[in-house]
């Protein structure tokens, strides 16, 4: 499942479709509302620094585990300092934006490719608990 | 909680449980970012909310106010989803501030340990040169007198600046250690100076008992620098009183001098002097107060003074009993 994200609005259609994917999957609500904060701040992120991008929403298995897969790609400036990036909200002083430290760990498995100039790719994953 | 987020979680509840959208949940999302930036307590928000369903829900049929109040945790849940990130992003700041804590200590331990070690040497050269000078001039016996006192002075700066950063750097390790046994072997290392000065130590305790409290390995070097001190400010030909108390939970030892006391405002301010950021600046007290709080405070004991209602100072050390 593809979507466009241009707006913050989309933001909300983002969060609908990948909490009723989560909801089909079986996920409880609580993983359900981890799984929307995190695509939130994600696709908040590709809205405010690269103008938009496009959000995937699959659903994955692995040795017999269910789980939901999302990845939020957009083709902006790209992000120069990782590690900074990945800084709690807390430390950076940014006034709790959460971002991708929150992210990370509202999730179980968290990637990030990012090129200066191309974009920035985040892959998140959660598995349903068995 | 101010009046303008209540407003705004009041109509973000009212909507959402008219119509259950997502939007409304993606706007909780954004005002749980605002209560956190604004520091507000997680129980406020808990109360708030159900202060404000509770008052949304009142004229409701009872099949309807069932719904809502199941409904409305989902919005509850999504207030609350960035506390817990910002919980997990508080502890693990601790540990690395924890962590980097340990770093400095050992850092300083280190570099006091060098420090001291370099200085020996021409500590060495000085206070030898000082005799030859004493026997060599006639007439300087007071100034060589006042330059080896100095001199000692450094030496036991050194010594007790490493055993502070020792104490600092080490993780402690808490043995049962008998009071008695210690403040026993305090009195012994410290009599040829308590005999320069005449002065008697009474050590007050019943020998059939065991004193058995929690302590470091360092725990002797508490004991010691507070009866130093003692001696240190007790006039010649005084006594110096040391007494063992059952505080219930505690042993409470006390040294009692005949010196001078120790003035109220610096009651504190003596264990003090190496802490940052309170105030110091007292004279001549060199790091055996601190010595001895840093390794009280590690036992998880308590270290005050009291005046001598006879004049002087009582010192005073309690730590929890072994058990």
């Amino acid at each position: 499942m593809e979507i466009r994200i241009d707006s913050e609005y989309d933001i909300v259609t983002a969060r609908t479709i990948a909490k009723a994917e989560a909801k089909r999957l079986g996920f409880n609500i609580v993983d359900q509302t981890r799984i929307a904060t995190a695509i939130s701040e994600l696709a908040r992120n590709a809205v405010t620094y690269a103008g938009g991008g496009i959000i995937k929403i699959n659903e994955i298995e692995k040795e017999g585990r269910k789980g939901i897969e999302i990845w939020v790609i957009d083709e902006g400036p790209g992000i120069e300092d990782i590690e900074l990036a990945l800084t709690d909200g807390w430390s950076s002083g940014e006034g709790l934006g959460i971002g991708l430290s929150g992210a990370r760990r509202l999730m179980d498995e968290f990637e990030i490719y990012s090129e200066i100039g191309k974009g920035t790719k985040v892959r998140v994953v959660k598995w349903k608990r068995t | 909680m101010e009046e303008d987020l209540k407003r705004r979680y009041r109509e973000i509840l009212e909507i959402y449980l008219r119509r259950g959208n997502e939007e409304e949940l993606y706007k909780t999302s954004l005002l749980s970012k605002e209560l956190i930036k604004r520091h507000i307590d997680p129980d406020e928000i808990v109360a708030t909310h159900f202060e404000i369903l509770n008052e949304i829900i009142k004229n409701m049929p009872p099949g309807q106010m069932y719904r809502a109040y199941n409904n409305a945790s989902t919005v509850l849940l999504e207030l609350m989803m960035r506390y817990a990130i910002a919980y997990h992003e508080y502890i693990d700041m601790h540990k690395r501030l924890y962590l980097k804590e340990r770093e400095i200590n050992e850092f300083l331990e280190l570099f006091i340990d060098i420090l001291a070690h370099d200085l020996k040497n021409p500590l060495f050269i000085i206070s030898g040169y000082i005799e030859v000078i004493g026997e060599v001039c006639s007439g300087v016996t007071e100034y060589i007198d006042k330059i080896r006192k100095a001199i000692d002075k450094i030496q036991k700066l050194l010594e007790d600046a490493k055993i502070y950063s020792k104490v600092r750097a080490v993780e402690p390790e808490l043995k049962p250690v008998d009071l008695a046994t210690i403040l026993n072997e305090v009195i012994t290392e410290l009599k040829s100076k308590s005999m320069e000065k005449r002065i008697l130590i009474n050590l007050d305790y019943d020998p059939k008992l065991k004193y058995e409290v929690k302590g470091s390995q360092f725990l002797i070097h508490a004991f010691l620098n507070i009866v130093d001190n003692a001696i240190k400010y007790s006039p010649e030909g005084s006594t110096v009183e040391i007494s063992i108390t059952d505080q219930g939970d505690e042993w409470k030892t006390c040294v009692k001098d005949q010196g001078e006391g120790v003035p109220d405002k610096f009651k504190k301010r003596i264990f003090n002097r190496f802490t940052r950021g309170v105030e110091g600046g007292i004279k001549g007290s060199g790091l055996g107060l601190a010595i001895a709080k840093a390794v009280v405070m590690q036992s998880r004991g308590k270290i005050w003074v009291e005046d001598n209602p006879e004049g002087g100072a009582v010192f005073c050390i309690s730590l929890p009993k072994w058990k």
